[in-house]
């Protein structure tokens, strides 16, 4: 029970202190895991296997096992999984949504992160190591996405502060409004229908794709509008009900751009056009014991159970994003989604998603070392995360749990 | 009169919703049941691999390998397939409409007025392999009322009903007021109800008294014999239209009745907790009144887990097993894992669901979602599933009747396509009182949910 | 154990449910619990109410003892001889016989006091000591109206028929005792809420708990009860009157009942036992039917009746102390006979008729004529009354053995109180509030009943009635001798930890130092009838102790050790740079104000104050001959105390009177919380300085308080804020130091949702772009060349922001808003200031690295102690820490509480009155300074005197009255 009592403090009390102590125990040492099982996700499942963790915090070798030249501590489990990515979250975003403009690109989110905040505790605990902190979506253009490790020194979390631009083409925007509420009011909110929203959008990608400057729009506005339309900038869309997905990808159509969907609750109802047009999903319907921190819509979609077998079925590239993704994936397999392609789903897709399956997503020899223990078979949910590695360096306790 | 207008309703309702499941009902009307071949997690004794369970008039007949099967069964093949007992909820509301009064002292009341026969919820149960349920009056109401223990397939009442007023509802989450003064009104209606009782003893010459114990009596007795006539609870409306009579404790009325069991120690009394020092204001009551408790536990409740072992009782845990929080005070974040803590403390428990409809709530409103979880925290599997069946049977008082597979108990039971705990797992069958209520097959409600075509 | 103790947040690791295992191994001791379980028999408990007359069966023993100081005797017999613990070295100030003891010793016994004495006092070889040498050692401190425990609707909870026990509203869980404990509380008193007409039983508790909750030391100390409270005209008061005296009455009534009943057992069963003997005399072998039947019936009542507690004793105490276990101080109706007067009947009241009708109160039968034995015998015999406990423990109250916790507010109420205890002469009262009495108070006087006065901390006045109230106190009460006693009386559970600070503050308003520390010990025991406990050091008390450096009273002195029960409950790190002990003689002497008055009375042109503590800017002090020029308004020169100073110069000595320039607000509003701009987010063209007028509301009320200069700065509703400037009060020239600082606002209050920005990247978006040279369009419908001036004014001190030449205030107060003033100051290389963070704590290395100085937000009511531990912190690290406040007490119960937590107290001065060197004007000569009674720290020193530009501009009315009194006491 002492054991057992200071894990969950050094995991959950005093988040810096866990961070420290935990991180202090093993200073730049090679580590060696050797696993009963050991999901790659990138094509095999080696059993048992052994994967080095290199000073660098790299994955210097993955494979049956290794003869060892220079010493290295070594650690025993029962199952080992790359890092879980969620790529739709809110963790340690604070200081409120900037619905005082809708047009609101050029926001860094990277900038009202939390680093202290419970959520990456949390997070840590759940086997994420990686999650795409998403703006607000009360204004039409919310502002950048941005990449971050859930743990370690906070100047080497940042993966990337502009990873794209977040478009809201659904309620949401819509939802903040204010415009009635003082006439007087120097900003007049607009969009008060979704008609708005997207006029909003069209309006200000017109104006960007002509060049046409405006004393109202400061120019870093108009220059990642520009980047949006030629492309250079990737668009994310949260969009949840069929038609607002639809508007989402015509207006890929008509402004040269190509949003990765975020949401896609009633994606079901169109999934062959969806696959036609190539588009990506991130998948937060599926919410299992939400926190209640991911994205929600106000649009009051239907949940079907099975979206996610029916994308794989249709061959569309997506994964599973928001709160408990270990128990989203349970649930997936339940309702029908191949348990390999499950475990993708939080895994090596959110990467290839995000652009960053070079790094992350799989254990494969030179990608970060970002992997979680488990105690049995990753999508039973009766299985616990002993502990998360993030870059090389572990959190939570040693000894296992049961 | 309102109740009336409702009564009726429900009726109505249940008459429509029986259409529902008739012809299942039809399909084994009649004649045994047998189940073949199947895995048989009997919860009281051994699995049996490659078991058969006979089943006639709605009883277990015979369990084991070498069962013969009478020609004219109806057979259900269990190749493969897991077979338990139904799992049993131990306390809910779900199963009624309105479940708290805005009285805060209605002891008079029984949930059988407001169970209605073709609720969401009871679809629910028989999807989920759940075959018995306490409906229990809700958490905001200080003295709720009675609760019952119901099948959960009938198309009236009176067929669901296992046990009428089977326990008395107490909550102690202050609805309006103080915790203090809650208690200090709590204190006022039972000390009523002691007096009632003993001046009872004392002098039969003061006729309020004997009304008393004849109703006292009367109550009893309808106790014992689980759901004879349900026109007791009729006649107790009219003295719900006066509370205020109650709340001033004059025993005049039958109102309490319910109480006066309960200080006996006759009546069970499910007490909510919702935050630790509700516990121990909790077991001071039963000690002073010497109530039989049945502890429901808010979250926070965990603190006073000490104080619970010492009652060596079965607890019903809330359904948020795992949770996190932050203290002001030390400005520390910590996890809470319910499990852990009360499988540390040595305090048995069973489980909760939320609402199913919650959106939020994928995992925790499945039952074997909720035992997975304590597995997953330390709980070992056979003391999970027993949580699940024997044990909410046992804490409802009904296993003699429930909560195994045993040669004589009740043929409720559920058939597995797996592992009890395996995510990949389904209900195939949920059979009730010897008569199959629910078939995946013809599930159509799950059929949509599972296959997302457009419609 | 150690886990046990209280250790500051940064270590503890054991949350409240893992902890509790080694809570059990040190629950109270056996032989303390029986004395529990005797005043819960003494007090017959109606929550247990079928099992008590068994219990008072069983303890007969018990409830003949005559006298509740007895009782705490006999356990203290049984003990064991051995000492456990010793404490050495302390100065002893034990509020007991033995007054106070330099360098003396206290051996503990288990959880009592077993011997106290002096250094010759041996201790026993082996035993475990601790050395306080250089402390001083007090009785743990009672709270005698505290909120510990008591979840916020239980604390408001009220009723009028006495049916609440606040037992019922007690969180045991709850683990706000560490944060009161480590203050120097040891005990509280909790009851239903102070609205309540008469609301139910309050507790008396010990802040340490036991095995499963908290320990309960006295568990019916006081019904409470009250009149007036509340928006109350004299209607209402009259109704609430009338409930009060009607319940009395009826419980009154149903003793009667039980009395007769008893009677008329007794004399039944003296028949039989005749009847008995008589039959015996013709054949002895002959039992008495009946009478074994009767016993148990006849026996409860009378022993509920015959039953004393502690409150017997509570008598009416004088103010000053004296022995605790001496019984009685003054008689008191009842003097702890075991036969009360209930006893003696008389003929008509027998009669049943008589008896519903009967509404005089048992006290008035004591006049009556004695009855005969045998008239009952004709009589028909009295039913036997309903057993109804609220209706019995209501009787005790009346009879005065519970007492009537009674607060009051006015000298209406006042009157009203008289009446009832007119009515029921009996009855035991304590007061509580009357924070409105003015200055009639003839009629309390003559009650003579203890009273508790509290809040005295503005910051915590929960009374609707006169703000002022803790001003009007010590004069109200001038000459009042019941026993005073000082209540923190919160608004929030932890509130109990300010309890020191509201004795500073009693003091400072003139209560004396000595009566103060009664006040929070002694008098407060003997108000809660637990003095044959608690209250004193003596042997055969429990051994609730605690060990300050400095002056108990003084709120910056550190709680060092804190004892309850014999067992050390909190230890603070002895490596702290806090005060060395002071002994009483110091303190005494630093209270001592030299000749301070004189300074009213100055003719000369030029003045010379000689001071032993004069402050210095690096906040240590030295003495120092202060000399100013009057007409001019400035200082002169600053010379050595025994300076030669030419003749025509007066020279004023203030003895060891502190001369400091007066406190310095790091930053304050002054009421100009709304000067903002309510359309642009930008408003750097405001500058507080301008919006503040000579003479405005409230500054003779800071003067008055020793708050002389402040940085004035517009409010927070925009992220550029505006420009601060260093304003002097109660001067002739306002201004010190225009443009001193730009305040910019990262904080939740500077989103709107009306405007850019609404969210705090906004904010930081917005500052950046200010910073970065494109200023927001301000659109304010003004000429051209207005605007294009605003435009330059706006851009010259936004530059002059960014390129790091003027001081920047940014304003934060979430984790959020913190990481990003800090990001901001590293990105835009600032030279800035932190303002108002909630905590510190996390950011201590990069505040550090970036060289920023901190402007502490005033400690709420509401704040943990980690707050102040915070602060401390930082200061040890080495980063500059000054003070924000819009009052001088919150300026200096910030600095006091910082001060405890263990920020070195020069730093602490030196922040509180000097303030950021970035603000000084170097080349004011200003002569404006506050003579304080001892070091401003101190929550109980006063500003003797206050000079502005050389001129005595303030001085508290009472010091004279003090000097004088002191003059005479000398002689």
């Amino acid at each position: 029970m002492q054991t057992k009592s200071t894990l969950t403090f050094l995991l959950t009390a005093c988040w810096l202190c866990a961070m420290s102590s935990v991180a202090t125990a093993q200073e730049d040492s090679r580590t060696l895991i050797k696993a009963k099982h050991i999901y790659t996700v990138d094509g095999k499942v080696i059993s048992p296997g052994q994967v080095l963790v290199n000073e660098e915090g790299k994955i210097s070798f993955v494979g049956e096992s290794i003869e060892l030249g220079l010493p290295a501590r070594e650690i025993e489990v029962d199952t080992l999984i790359p890092g879980i990515i969620n790529a739709s979250s809110q963790a340690g975003l604070r200081g409120g949504a900037e619905i005082s403009r809708e047009v609101t690109p050029e926001f860094d989110t990277a900038s009202a992160v939390d680093w202290r905040s419970r959520d990456f505790a949390e997070a840590v605990d759940e086997g994420v190591t990686t999650v795409q902190v998403l703006p607000e979506t009360e204004s039409v253009f919310s502002g950048f996405a941005c990449v971050l490790k859930t743990a370690g020194a906070v100047e080497q979390r940042i993966l990337n502060a502009e990873q794209g631009v977040l478009l809201a083409i659904s309620s949401d925007p819509v939802s903040g409004n204010r415009s009635r509420s003082r006439p007087d009011s120097i900003y007049v909110r607009q969009p008060t229908n979704r008609m708005g929203v997207v006029w909003i959008i069209r309006q200000s990608l017109h104006q960007a794709k002509l060049g046409i400057e405006s004393k109202a729009i400061d120019p870093k506005t108009t220059a990642i509008l520009k980047g949006i339309v030629d492309g250079s900038r990737p668009v994310l869309s949260v969009s949840r009900t069929d038609y607002d997905i639809r508007a989402a990808l015509d207006l890929g159509n008509d402004y040269g751009f190509l949003p990765t969907i975020y949401g896609g609750d009633e994606v079901y109802r169109m999934i062959d056009e969806f696959k036609e047009r190539k588009a990506e999903l991130v998948f937060t319907a599926l919410t299992a014991n939400s926190a209640g921190r991911s994205l929600r819509g106000q649009e009051g979609t239907q949940l079907r159970w099975n979206v996610p077998g029916k994308l794989h079925a249709a061959g569309i590239t997506f994964c599973l994003a928001g709160d408990n993704l270990l128990a989203q994936a349970q649930f997936a397999v339940r309702f029908g989604l191949p348990k390999e392609d499950a475990l993708a789903s939080i895994t090596l897709m959110p990467a290839k998603i995000l652009k960053l399956d070079k790094r992350l997503g799989s254990i494969t020899t030179g990608k970060d070392a970002d992997m979680v223990a488990l105690s049995g078979d990753p999508l039973q949910p009766s299985s616990t995360v002993e502990w998360t590695m993030v870059g090389g360096k572990i959190y939570g306790n040693l000894e296992s749990k049961k | 009169m309102k109740l009336h207008h409702s009564r009726i309703a429900m009726i109505a309702l249940a008459a429509l919703g029986c259409l529902g499941f008739a012809q299942i009902d039809r399909a084994v009307a009649t004649g045994p049941l047998a189940i073949q071949g199947a895995t048989i997690i009997t919860v009281s004794g051994e699995t049996i691999a490659n078991g058969t369970i006979l089943i006639r008039d709605g009883i277990i007949e015979a369990v084991g390998t070498d069962v013969t099967i009478p020609g004219e069964a109806h057979v259900i093949d269990g190749k493969g397939k897991f077979v338990m007992p139904g799992f049993i909820d131990a306390h809910n509301a779900a199963g009624m409409s309105q479940a708290n009064e805005q009285a805060a002292v209605v002891p008079f009341l029984s949930v059988v007025d407001s169970i209605d026969p073709v609720a969401a919820y009871f679809e629910e149960c028989r999807r989920n392999g759940i075959t018995s349920a306490a409906v229990v009056p809700g958490n905001s109401t200080l003295i709720g009322g009675k609760a019952a223990i119901v099948k959960t397939a009938g198309q009236y009442v009176n067929d669901m009903i296992v046990r009428r007023d089977s326990a008395l509802k107490l909550s102690l989450r202050p609805t309006s007021g103080s915790r203090m003064s809650q208690m200090a009104l709590l204190r006022k209606e039972l000390d009523a109800a002691k007096k009632a009782l003993e001046t009872n003893d004392e002098d039969s010459k003061d006729e309020e008294n004997n009304k008393d114990e004849e109703a006292a009596k009367k109550a009893e007795s309808e106790k014992k014999e689980g759901d004879a006539g349900g026109d007791g609870s009729g006649e107790e409306k009219p003295a719900g239209e006066e509370p205020a009579a109650d709340a001033a404790g004059t025993g005049v009325d039958i109102g309490l009745e319910a109480l006066k069991l309960a200080v006996q120690g006759k009546m069970p009394v499910y007490i909510y907790c919702e935050v630790a020092m509700d516990v121990s204001a909790a077991v001071k009551l039963v000690e002073d009144y010497g109530l039989k408790p049945i502890y429901v536990l808010g979250q926070e409740c965990y603190q006073a887990v000490k104080l619970l072992a010492k009652q060596e009782r079965t607890v019903i845990l809330d359904p948020t097993l795992v949770y996190w929080k932050t203290n002001p005070r030390t400005r520390e974040d910590e996890k809470i894992e319910l499990p852990t803590i009360y499988l540390e403390a040595g305090v048995p428990f069973v489980f909760q669901v939320s609402e199913s409809d919650r959106r939020t709530s994928l995992g925790t409103s499945y039952f074997w979602y909720q035992a997975a979880t304590a597995v997953k925290y330390g709980v070992a599997e056979n003391k999970a599933l027993a949580a699940l069946t024997l044990e909410p049977a046992k804490l409802l008082g009904i296993a003699d009747r429930v909560g195994s597979i045993e040669v004589g108990k009740e043929a409720d039971l559920v058939v597995l396509t797996g592992q009890p705990l395996d995510i990949a797992t389904w209900v195939e069958t949920t059979i009730v009182g010897g008569e199959v209520v629910y078939e995946r097959d013809t599930d159509q409600k799950l059929k949509r949910l599972l296959s997302p075509e457009a419609e | 154990m150690n886990e046990w103790c209280y250790r500051e947040p940064a270590f503890s690791r054991v949350p409240c449910w893992r902890s509790a295992r080694t809570v059990t191994r040190l629950s109270t001791p056996a032989m303390f619990r029986w004395l529990i379980v005797l005043c819960s028999v003494l007090i017959s408990s109606s929550a247990l109410g079928q099992e008590k007359s068994p219990d008072a069966a069983t303890k007969p023993d018990a409830t003949a003892k005559p006298d509740a100081s007895a009782e705490a005797a006999t356990p203290a017999k049984e003990q064991p001889e051995t000492p456990t613990l010793a404490l050495v070295g302390a100065q002893i100030q034990t509020l007991g016989g033995q007054g106070v003891i330099e360098n003396g010793v206290v051996l503990l016994t288990g959880d009592k006091i077993s011997k106290v004495g002096g250094r010759d006092l041996e201790v026993p070889t082996g035993v475990e000591t601790l050395d306080v040498t250089g402390m001083v050692l007090t009785p743990g401190l009672i709270d005698a109206s505290s909120r510990l425990w008591l979840t916020t609707a239980a604390a408001n909870a009220t009723a009028s028929d006495a049916s609440l026990n606040v037992l019922d509203g007690i969180d045991n869980y709850s683990d706000q005792w560490h944060e009161v404990v480590r203050h120097g509380v040891t005990t509280v008193y909790v009851q239903p809420g102070r609205s309540g007409t008469l609301g139910g039983y309050g507790a008396v508790l010990s802040t340490v708990p036991g095995d499963a909750g908290p320990t309960v030391l006295s568990k019916y100390a006081a019904l409470q009860a009250s009149i007036g409270v509340g928006a109350a005209n004299n209607r209402i008061r009259a109704q609430q009157f009338e409930s009060i005296k009607k319940a009395f009455t009826d419980a009154a009534a149903y003793q009667k009942k039980w009395d007769e009943y008893n009677e008329y057992v007794k004399k039944k069963e003296a028949e039989e036992k005749k009847a008995a003997e008589a039959k015996a005399k013709v054949n002895p072998s002959t039992p008495t039917p009946g009478t074994k039947a009767k016993e148990p019936d006849a026996e409860k009542p009378q022993s509920s009746d015959a039953r004393p507690s502690s409150t017997f004793r509570r008598g009416r105490p004088g103010g000053t102390g004296g022995p605790a276990t001496g019984g009685p101080v003054s008689g008191g109706p009842e003097t702890g006979k075991p036969a009360p007067q209930p006893e003696q009947k008389d003929p008509e009241q027998t009669d049943t008729e008589k008896k519903d009708t009967e509404k005089k109160d048992t006290a008035t039968e004591g006049e009556r004529p004695e009855v005969k034995p045998g008239d009952a015998a004709k009589e028909k015999p009295p039913t036997k009354p309903r057993q109804d406990d609220a209706k019995e423990r209501l009787a005790k109250v009346v009879n005065g053995q519970i007492p009537l916790r009674l607060e009051i507010h006015t000298a209406d109420d006042a009157h009203y109180a008289q009446e009832l205890l007119k009515e029921f002469t009996k009855l035991q009262v304590v007061f509580a509030g009357v924070s409105d009495l003015r200055s009639s108070t003839e009629g309390l006087r003559k009650l003579m009943a203890p009273i508790v006065l509290g809040p005295w901390l503005s910051a915590e006045s929960n009374y609707r009635d006169d703000p002022d109230s803790k001003r009007v106190w010590p004069r109200a009460l001038h000459g009042y001798d019941g026993a005073l006693v000082i209540a923190s009386a919160g608004t929030t559970d932890r509130s109990s930890r300010l309890l020191r600070a509201h004795v500073g503050q009693a003091i400072a308003s003139g209560i004396d130092p000595e009566a103060a520390l009664l006040a929070v010990t002694l008098n407060a025991a003997r108000a809660l009838g637990v003095d044959d406990q608690l209250g004193s050091v003596e042997a055969g008390k429990r051994a609730d102790l605690v060990c300050f450096r400095g002056h108990p009273t003084d709120s910056s002195a550190k709680v060092a050790l804190v004892l309850v029960a014999g067992k050390v409950v909190h230890h603070a790190k002895s490596t702290d740079e806090s005060k060395p002990g002071e002994t009483k003689e110091q303190v005494a002497a630093s209270r001592a104000s030299g000749d301070a008055a004189e300074l009213n009375a100055v003719e000369a042109s030029t003045i010379a104050i000689r001071t032993k503590n004069y402050l210095q800017p690096d906040g240590t002090t030295s003495p120092q001959t202060v000399v100013i020029d009057t007409e001019q308004g400035t200082v002169v020169s600053l010379d050595a105390i025994d300076a030669k100073v030419e003749s025509g110069i007066q020279v004023v000595d203030v003895g060891s009177a502190w001369v400091t320039p007066g406190l310095f607000s790091s930053h304050a509003t002054l009421g100009l919380s709304r000067l903002v701009d309510p359309q642009l987010s930008d408003a750097t063209y405001i500058d507080a300085a301008d919006a503040i007028t000579a003479g405005f509301e409230g500054e003779n009320k800071l003067v008055r308080e020793g708050m002389l200069r402040a940085l004035l700065s517009p409010g927070d509703a925009n992220t550029l804020a505006g420009r601060s400037s260093v304003i002097r009060l109660g001067a002739k020239d306002q201004v010190l130091v225009r443009d001193a600082t730009m305040k910019f606002t990262l904080t939740s209050s500077a989103r709107s949702t009306e405007r850019f920005p609404s969210s705090l990247a906004g904010q930081l978006q917005l500052i950046k772009e200010s910073l970065g040279g494109q200023l927001l369009d301000t659109r304010l419908y003004l000429p051209e060349v207005v605007q294009q001036r605003l435009a330059k004014q706006r851009s010259d001190k936004l530059t002059s922001v960014a390129s790091g030449k003027t001081w920047t205030l940014l304003a934060v107060s979430s984790d959020a808003d913190i990481r990003a003033a800090l990001d901001l100051v590293e990105h835009q290389k600032l030279k800035a200031a932190l303002l108002g963070a909630v905590q510190l704590e996390p950011f201590l290395e990069r505040i550090k690295a970036l060289n920023l100085s901190v402007i502490a937000r005033p400690v709420s009511v509401s704040d943990y102690n980690w707050y102040p531990q915070d602060l401390a912190a930082a200061s040890q690290a080495g980063i500059d820490l000054y003070f924000a406040g819009e009052t001088a007490e919150q300026l200096r119960l910030t600095a006091a509480m910082a001060t405890e937590a263990g920020m070195a107290p020069a730093s602490a001065l030196s922040g509180l009155c000097y303030g950021p060197d970035e603000l000084l004007s170097k080349d004011s000569k200003a002569a404006d300074f506050v003579v304080w009674s001892a070091s401003p720290l101190d929550l109980g020193a006063k500003p003797l005197c206050v000079i502005v530009d050389g001129k005595v501009v303030s001085r508290d009315k009472v010091v004279s009255r003090d000097l004088e009194q002191r003059g005479t006491d000398a002689n």
